[in-house]
Protein backbone atom coordinates (compact mmCIF):
# COMPACT_ATOMS: atom_id res chain seq x y z
CA UNK A 1 0.00 0.00 0.00
CA UNK A 2 1.41 3.39 -0.88
CA UNK A 3 1.19 6.17 1.39
CA UNK A 4 -0.58 9.62 0.20
CA UNK A 5 1.74 12.65 -0.66
CA UNK A 6 2.88 14.30 2.23
CA UNK A 7 2.88 18.02 1.65
CA UNK A 8 5.03 19.16 4.68
CA UNK A 9 7.65 16.67 3.44
CA UNK A 10 7.55 17.95 0.14
CA UNK A 11 7.84 21.36 1.41
CA UNK A 12 11.00 20.84 3.37
CA UNK A 13 12.40 18.36 1.10
CA UNK A 14 11.80 21.73 -2.05
CA UNK A 15 13.71 24.11 0.79
CA UNK A 16 16.20 22.08 1.00
CA UNK A 17 16.93 21.41 -2.86
CA UNK A 18 16.85 25.80 -3.07
CA UNK A 19 19.64 26.12 -0.03
CA UNK A 20 21.51 23.63 -1.30
CA UNK A 21 21.66 25.34 -4.75
CA UNK A 22 21.50 28.78 -3.42
CA UNK A 23 24.55 27.62 -1.69
CA UNK A 24 26.22 25.80 -4.87
CA UNK A 25 26.03 29.14 -6.67
CA UNK A 26 27.51 31.24 -3.77
CA UNK A 27 30.87 28.35 -3.82
CA UNK A 28 30.58 29.13 -7.85
CA UNK A 29 30.38 32.97 -7.80
CA UNK A 30 33.55 32.72 -4.92
CA UNK A 31 35.78 30.71 -7.11
CA UNK A 32 35.05 32.46 -10.18
CA UNK A 33 35.70 35.51 -8.12
CA UNK A 34 39.21 34.28 -6.96
CA UNK A 35 39.59 32.93 -10.31
CA UNK A 36 38.98 36.08 -12.32
CA UNK A 37 40.60 38.04 -9.72
CA UNK A 38 44.09 37.12 -10.06
CA UNK A 39 46.38 39.59 -10.78
CA UNK A 40 44.05 42.28 -11.14
CA UNK A 41 44.90 44.12 -8.59
CA UNK A 42 45.65 48.04 -8.23
CA UNK A 43 49.72 48.35 -8.54
CA UNK A 44 51.04 50.99 -7.34
CA UNK A 45 52.46 53.18 -10.32
CA UNK A 46 55.75 55.19 -9.78
CA UNK A 47 55.93 59.49 -9.87
CA UNK A 48 52.17 59.37 -9.12
CA UNK A 49 53.25 60.95 -5.48
CA UNK A 50 56.65 62.58 -5.05
CA UNK A 51 58.96 64.09 -2.02
CA UNK A 52 58.03 67.58 -1.56
CA UNK A 53 59.72 70.86 -0.15
CA UNK A 54 57.96 73.83 1.59
CA UNK A 55 60.60 76.76 1.90
CA UNK A 56 63.58 75.40 2.90
CA UNK A 57 62.05 72.40 4.67
CA UNK A 58 61.08 68.52 3.23
CA UNK A 59 58.14 66.91 3.88
CA UNK A 60 57.93 63.09 4.17
CA UNK A 61 55.12 60.67 3.37
CA UNK A 62 52.54 59.59 5.64
CA UNK A 63 48.41 59.73 6.13
CA UNK A 64 46.65 62.99 6.33
CA UNK A 65 44.00 65.09 4.33
CA UNK A 66 44.46 68.08 3.13
CA UNK A 67 42.41 69.70 5.94
CA UNK A 68 44.36 68.58 8.40
CA UNK A 69 45.94 71.84 9.87
CA UNK A 70 48.44 73.39 7.82
CA UNK A 71 52.29 74.56 8.30
CA UNK A 72 52.76 78.21 9.60
CA UNK A 73 53.14 80.30 6.55
CA UNK A 74 50.56 78.74 4.53
CA UNK A 75 47.37 80.33 2.51
CA UNK A 76 44.50 79.82 5.25
CA UNK A 77 41.86 77.10 4.34
CA UNK A 78 39.87 78.48 1.45
CA UNK A 79 36.10 78.66 2.44
CA UNK A 80 33.93 80.13 -0.68
CA UNK A 81 31.13 81.37 1.96
CA UNK A 82 33.63 84.42 3.34
CA UNK A 83 32.93 88.05 1.73
CA UNK A 84 36.54 88.34 1.34
CA UNK A 85 39.31 85.94 1.40
CA UNK A 86 41.72 86.28 3.93
CA UNK A 87 44.36 84.63 1.41
CA UNK A 88 44.19 87.72 -0.91
CA UNK A 89 47.16 89.75 -0.69
CA UNK A 90 48.87 86.98 0.39
CA UNK A 91 52.56 85.85 -0.72
CA UNK A 92 52.31 81.74 -2.01
CA UNK A 93 54.59 79.78 -0.25
CA UNK A 94 57.46 78.30 -2.63
CA UNK A 95 57.20 74.35 -2.56
CA UNK A 96 59.56 72.33 -4.70
CA UNK A 97 58.33 68.87 -6.07
CA UNK A 98 58.68 66.90 -9.22
CA UNK A 99 56.48 66.47 -12.22
CA UNK A 100 55.23 62.60 -12.94
CA UNK A 101 58.44 61.91 -14.74
CA UNK A 102 60.76 62.79 -11.88
CA UNK A 103 62.07 66.22 -13.20
CA UNK A 104 62.36 69.02 -10.52
CA UNK A 105 59.17 71.70 -10.61
CA UNK A 106 59.24 74.67 -8.64
CA UNK A 107 56.06 76.60 -7.88
CA UNK A 108 57.45 80.21 -6.36
CA UNK A 109 56.08 83.41 -5.74
CA UNK A 110 59.21 84.83 -6.16
CA UNK A 111 59.74 84.50 -10.43
CA UNK A 112 58.06 87.25 -11.57
CA UNK A 113 55.71 85.26 -13.41
CA UNK A 114 51.46 85.88 -13.17
CA UNK A 115 49.93 81.90 -12.61
CA UNK A 116 46.94 80.36 -12.11
CA UNK A 117 47.73 76.68 -10.81
CA UNK A 118 45.01 74.40 -10.60
CA UNK A 119 44.76 71.31 -8.01
CA UNK A 120 42.53 68.57 -9.29
CA UNK A 121 42.38 65.20 -7.76
CA UNK A 122 42.14 61.79 -10.18
CA UNK A 123 39.46 59.94 -8.44
CA UNK A 124 37.36 63.49 -8.22
CA UNK A 125 34.45 63.43 -10.72
CA UNK A 126 34.48 66.99 -10.81
CA UNK A 127 37.81 67.21 -11.80
CA UNK A 128 37.69 64.64 -13.95
CA UNK A 129 34.80 66.38 -16.21
CA UNK A 130 36.92 70.28 -15.96
CA UNK A 131 40.23 68.97 -17.24
CA UNK A 132 38.90 67.86 -20.40
CA UNK A 133 36.68 71.29 -20.64
CA UNK A 134 40.06 73.27 -19.99
CA UNK A 135 41.56 71.28 -22.26
CA UNK A 136 39.57 72.08 -24.77
CA UNK A 137 39.39 75.41 -23.89
CA UNK A 138 42.79 76.31 -24.05
CA UNK A 139 43.32 74.55 -27.76
CA UNK A 140 40.97 76.89 -28.72
CA UNK A 141 42.26 79.81 -26.26
CA UNK A 142 45.57 79.63 -25.28
CA UNK A 143 47.01 81.27 -21.97
CA UNK A 144 48.68 84.51 -22.77
CA UNK A 145 52.25 84.90 -22.62
CA UNK A 146 52.67 86.39 -19.31
CA UNK A 147 50.45 84.09 -17.15
CA UNK A 148 51.16 80.50 -16.30
CA UNK A 149 48.98 77.34 -15.84
CA UNK A 150 50.66 75.49 -13.14
CA UNK A 151 48.69 71.89 -11.98
CA UNK A 152 48.93 70.07 -8.95
CA UNK A 153 47.89 66.50 -8.93
CA UNK A 154 46.88 65.66 -5.24
CA UNK A 155 45.02 63.73 -2.89
CA UNK A 156 46.54 60.46 -5.07
CA UNK A 157 44.97 57.27 -4.21
CA UNK A 158 46.28 54.25 -5.52
CA UNK A 159 43.22 51.42 -5.95
CA UNK A 160 40.81 54.67 -6.38
CA UNK A 161 38.89 55.16 -9.61
CA UNK A 162 40.81 57.09 -12.41
CA UNK A 163 44.14 56.19 -10.95
CA UNK A 164 47.28 56.82 -11.99
CA UNK A 165 46.73 60.72 -12.58
CA UNK A 166 49.49 60.39 -14.88
CA UNK A 167 47.90 57.95 -17.58
CA UNK A 168 44.41 60.23 -16.81
CA UNK A 169 45.87 63.78 -17.33
CA UNK A 170 47.95 62.56 -20.37
CA UNK A 171 44.67 60.80 -21.84
CA UNK A 172 43.09 63.75 -21.68
CA UNK A 173 46.13 65.51 -23.31
CA UNK A 174 46.55 67.69 -20.58
CA UNK A 175 50.23 69.81 -21.52
CA UNK A 176 50.62 72.15 -18.60
CA UNK A 177 52.94 71.48 -16.07
CA UNK A 178 51.75 68.88 -13.20
CA UNK A 179 53.72 69.50 -9.36
CA UNK A 180 52.98 65.80 -7.96
CA UNK A 181 52.11 66.80 -4.26
CA UNK A 182 53.20 64.08 -1.79
CA UNK A 183 51.15 61.43 0.03
CA UNK A 184 50.48 63.55 2.86
CA UNK A 185 48.71 66.43 0.24
CA UNK A 186 51.26 68.59 1.64
CA UNK A 187 50.96 71.34 -1.18
CA UNK A 188 47.28 71.56 -0.55
CA UNK A 189 47.53 72.05 2.51
CA UNK A 190 50.10 74.71 1.72
CA UNK A 191 47.89 76.32 -0.36
CA UNK A 192 44.40 76.13 1.73
CA UNK A 193 43.11 73.44 -0.43
CA UNK A 194 39.41 72.63 0.81
CA UNK A 195 37.73 70.81 -2.29
CA UNK A 196 38.50 69.95 -5.44
CA UNK A 197 39.12 71.06 -8.11
CA UNK A 198 40.55 74.27 -6.63
CA UNK A 199 42.20 77.60 -8.12
CA UNK A 200 44.30 79.56 -6.87
CA UNK A 201 44.91 83.14 -8.72
CA UNK A 202 48.28 84.48 -8.30
CA UNK A 203 49.64 87.87 -9.97
CA UNK A 204 53.33 88.54 -11.09
CA UNK A 205 54.89 89.83 -7.55
CA UNK A 206 53.94 86.77 -6.55
CA UNK A 207 50.36 87.73 -4.36
CA UNK A 208 47.27 85.88 -4.18
CA UNK A 209 44.38 87.44 -6.28
CA UNK A 210 41.54 85.40 -5.08
CA UNK A 211 41.08 81.68 -4.90
CA UNK A 212 38.24 79.85 -6.36
CA UNK A 213 36.81 76.24 -5.65
CA UNK A 214 34.38 72.86 -7.85
CA UNK A 215 33.72 73.53 -11.45
CA UNK A 216 34.40 76.45 -13.10
CA UNK A 217 32.71 77.24 -16.60
CA UNK A 218 35.13 78.32 -19.46
CA UNK A 219 34.36 82.05 -19.23
CA UNK A 220 34.83 81.66 -15.23
CA UNK A 221 38.56 80.09 -15.94
CA UNK A 222 38.57 83.17 -18.33
CA UNK A 223 38.13 85.62 -15.58
CA UNK A 224 40.87 83.68 -13.35
CA UNK A 225 43.12 84.49 -16.17
CA UNK A 226 42.43 88.01 -16.72
CA UNK A 227 42.92 88.67 -12.91
CA UNK A 228 46.27 87.28 -13.18
CA UNK A 229 47.21 89.45 -15.63
CA UNK A 230 45.93 92.30 -13.74
CA UNK A 231 46.49 91.37 -10.64
CA UNK A 232 42.84 92.47 -9.55
CA UNK A 233 39.70 90.60 -9.63
CA UNK B 1 41.56 37.64 1.43
CA UNK B 2 42.70 40.21 -0.94
CA UNK B 3 39.81 42.90 -1.21
CA UNK B 4 39.78 42.30 -5.26
CA UNK B 5 38.74 38.89 -4.94
CA UNK B 6 35.95 39.45 -2.41
CA UNK B 7 34.84 42.91 -4.01
CA UNK B 8 35.02 40.88 -7.24
CA UNK B 9 32.66 38.14 -5.39
CA UNK B 10 30.21 40.98 -3.41
CA UNK B 11 29.82 42.12 -7.52
CA UNK B 12 28.88 38.83 -9.12
CA UNK B 13 26.74 38.43 -5.79
CA UNK B 14 25.03 41.71 -6.96
CA UNK B 15 24.81 41.02 -10.73
CA UNK B 16 22.84 37.91 -9.95
CA UNK B 17 20.48 39.51 -7.96
CA UNK B 18 20.01 41.75 -10.25
CA UNK B 19 19.24 38.56 -12.72
CA UNK B 20 17.37 37.49 -10.24
CA UNK B 21 14.95 40.56 -9.97
CA UNK B 22 14.77 41.13 -14.05
CA UNK B 23 13.10 36.99 -14.01
CA UNK B 24 10.90 37.86 -11.70
CA UNK B 25 9.74 41.20 -12.86
CA UNK B 26 9.05 39.53 -16.43
CA UNK B 27 7.45 36.31 -14.95
CA UNK B 28 5.56 38.86 -12.79
CA UNK B 29 4.57 40.75 -15.79
CA UNK B 30 4.13 37.66 -18.59
CA UNK B 31 2.03 36.37 -16.14
CA UNK B 32 -0.66 38.82 -16.93
CA UNK B 33 -0.82 38.08 -20.13
CA UNK B 34 0.29 34.58 -20.73
CA UNK B 35 -1.43 31.16 -19.25
CA UNK B 36 2.24 29.47 -19.34
CA UNK B 37 4.03 32.38 -17.69
CA UNK B 38 0.87 32.39 -15.24
CA UNK B 39 1.28 28.91 -14.27
CA UNK B 40 5.67 28.93 -14.26
CA UNK B 41 4.39 31.62 -11.67
CA UNK B 42 2.79 29.48 -9.73
CA UNK B 43 4.76 26.67 -9.49
CA UNK B 44 8.14 29.21 -8.75
CA UNK B 45 6.29 30.89 -6.18
CA UNK B 46 5.14 27.30 -4.88
CA UNK B 47 8.84 26.09 -4.49
CA UNK B 48 10.39 29.52 -3.44
CA UNK B 49 7.53 31.05 -1.17
CA UNK B 50 8.01 29.04 1.96
CA UNK B 51 11.50 29.90 1.80
CA UNK B 52 11.64 33.58 0.80
CA UNK B 53 11.40 35.25 4.07
CA UNK B 54 14.41 33.04 5.51
CA UNK B 55 16.20 33.78 2.21
CA UNK B 56 15.82 37.92 2.17
CA UNK B 57 17.29 37.61 5.43
CA UNK B 58 20.10 35.94 4.33
CA UNK B 59 20.32 38.50 1.53
CA UNK B 60 20.26 41.07 4.34
CA UNK B 61 22.73 39.44 5.87
CA UNK B 62 25.26 38.91 3.34
CA UNK B 63 24.45 42.57 2.36
CA UNK B 64 24.98 43.88 5.93
CA UNK B 65 28.33 41.70 6.07
CA UNK B 66 29.53 42.97 2.62
CA UNK B 67 28.99 46.32 3.56
CA UNK B 68 31.54 45.95 7.10
CA UNK B 69 34.01 43.69 4.84
CA UNK B 70 34.23 47.29 2.97
CA UNK B 71 34.72 49.49 5.67
CA UNK B 72 36.41 47.72 8.27
CA UNK B 73 38.58 45.30 6.28
CA UNK B 74 39.13 46.71 2.80
CA UNK B 75 39.27 50.43 4.41
CA UNK B 76 36.63 52.03 1.94
CA UNK B 77 35.46 54.96 3.97
CA UNK B 78 31.26 55.34 3.79
CA UNK B 79 30.04 58.31 2.83
CA UNK B 80 27.06 60.01 3.98
CA UNK B 81 24.82 58.31 1.85
CA UNK B 82 26.15 55.06 2.49
CA UNK B 83 25.23 55.23 5.70
CA UNK B 84 21.91 56.10 5.28
CA UNK B 85 21.43 53.30 3.18
CA UNK B 86 23.39 50.91 5.73
CA UNK B 87 20.25 52.24 8.17
CA UNK B 88 18.17 50.53 5.93
CA UNK B 89 19.80 47.31 5.83
CA UNK B 90 21.12 46.54 9.00
CA UNK B 91 17.68 46.45 10.77
CA UNK B 92 16.08 44.23 8.13
CA UNK B 93 18.95 41.20 9.09
CA UNK B 94 16.70 41.28 12.87
CA UNK B 95 13.61 41.95 11.27
CA UNK B 96 13.72 39.70 8.62
CA UNK B 97 15.80 36.85 10.69
CA UNK B 98 13.57 37.03 13.57
CA UNK B 99 10.32 36.85 11.17
CA UNK B 100 11.77 33.95 9.13
CA UNK B 101 12.54 32.03 12.78
CA UNK B 102 9.01 32.88 13.84
CA UNK B 103 7.25 31.94 10.22
CA UNK B 104 5.86 36.00 11.24
CA UNK B 105 4.87 36.98 7.88
CA UNK B 106 3.08 40.23 9.07
CA UNK B 107 7.00 41.13 9.25
CA UNK B 108 7.05 41.46 5.38
CA UNK B 109 5.50 45.26 5.06
CA UNK B 110 8.27 46.50 7.50
CA UNK B 111 10.91 44.67 5.55
CA UNK B 112 9.42 46.50 2.32
CA UNK B 113 9.59 49.71 3.67
CA UNK B 114 12.90 49.71 5.32
CA UNK B 115 14.38 47.68 1.64
CA UNK B 116 11.93 49.92 -0.03
CA UNK B 117 13.35 53.31 1.89
CA UNK B 118 17.30 52.09 1.37
CA UNK B 119 16.43 51.59 -2.34
CA UNK B 120 15.16 55.01 -3.03
CA UNK B 121 18.93 55.67 -0.88
CA UNK B 122 20.53 53.94 -3.24
CA UNK B 123 19.15 55.36 -6.46
CA UNK B 124 19.89 58.91 -5.58
CA UNK B 125 23.46 57.97 -4.56
CA UNK B 126 23.55 55.92 -8.37
CA UNK B 127 22.37 59.47 -9.57
CA UNK B 128 24.63 61.70 -7.68
CA UNK B 129 27.92 59.51 -8.38
CA UNK B 130 26.39 59.56 -12.33
CA UNK B 131 26.17 63.32 -11.95
CA UNK B 132 28.03 64.83 -8.95
CA UNK B 133 26.43 68.32 -9.14
CA UNK B 134 23.21 67.02 -7.87
CA UNK B 135 25.08 67.42 -4.57
CA UNK B 136 27.59 69.57 -5.05
CA UNK B 137 29.95 71.32 -8.00
CA UNK B 138 33.13 70.14 -5.87
CA UNK B 139 35.10 67.29 -3.88
CA UNK B 140 35.39 66.93 -0.62
CA UNK B 141 38.65 66.46 -0.22
CA UNK B 142 37.53 63.82 3.03
CA UNK B 143 34.79 61.53 1.36
CA UNK B 144 32.39 62.86 -1.38
CA UNK B 145 29.22 60.43 -2.08
CA UNK B 146 29.95 60.74 -5.38
CA UNK B 147 33.58 59.53 -5.13
CA UNK B 148 33.33 55.65 -6.26
CA UNK B 149 35.44 52.65 -4.35
CA UNK B 150 34.52 50.28 -6.67
CA UNK B 151 33.66 50.65 -10.10
CA UNK B 152 33.04 47.02 -11.16
CA UNK B 153 32.86 46.45 -15.47
CA UNK B 154 32.12 49.89 -15.49
CA UNK B 155 28.66 50.18 -14.02
CA UNK B 156 28.70 48.38 -10.87
CA UNK B 157 29.59 50.70 -7.58
CA UNK B 158 28.78 50.16 -3.93
CA UNK B 159 25.05 51.64 -4.19
CA UNK B 160 24.39 49.59 -7.14
CA UNK B 161 25.57 46.38 -5.02
CA UNK B 162 23.18 47.83 -2.31
CA UNK B 163 20.09 48.73 -5.09
CA UNK B 164 20.22 45.07 -5.83
CA UNK B 165 20.46 43.75 -2.35
CA UNK B 166 17.14 45.41 -1.63
CA UNK B 167 15.77 45.04 -4.68
CA UNK B 168 15.99 41.33 -3.99
CA UNK B 169 15.06 41.06 -0.84
CA UNK B 170 11.74 43.21 -1.91
CA UNK B 171 10.98 40.67 -4.69
CA UNK B 172 11.86 37.97 -1.93
CA UNK B 173 9.30 39.76 0.03
CA UNK B 174 6.92 39.81 -2.29
CA UNK B 175 7.00 36.26 -3.40
CA UNK B 176 6.79 34.91 0.41
CA UNK B 177 4.23 32.40 1.54
CA UNK B 178 3.50 30.49 4.85
CA UNK B 179 2.93 27.54 2.58
CA UNK B 180 3.41 26.08 -1.06
CA UNK B 181 -0.16 27.99 -2.98
CA UNK B 182 -0.73 24.14 -4.01
CA UNK B 183 -1.02 23.22 -0.12
CA UNK B 184 -3.37 25.47 0.97
CA UNK B 185 -6.44 24.04 1.57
Amino acid sequence: MTSPSNPGAETSSNGAVIWIGVGVVIVVLGIAAIFFARGSGDEKVENQTGSVSVGGSSTTTGGGSPQDAAPEGSLPEYDATLAEDPAVGMTIPTVTGSDFAGDDLTIAGDDGKAKVIVFVAHWCPHCQKEVPLLKEHLDEVPMPDDVELLTVSTSVQPGATNYPPQEWLEGEGWSAPVLADDEDSTVAQEFGLSSFPYFVVVDADGKVVTRASGELTTDQFDDLVKAAQEGSV
Amino acid sequence: MDSDVVTLFFALLATLAQLVVVAAVVLWLGAMVSPALRRARGSVLAVVGPQALAMAAAVALVCTLGSLYLSEVAHFLPCRLCWFQRTAMYPLVVVLGVAAVRRDHGARLTGAILAGIGACVSIWHLLVEQYPNLESSSCDPDNPCSFKWVDQWGYLTIPGMALSGFALILVLLAAARPVSLEEQP
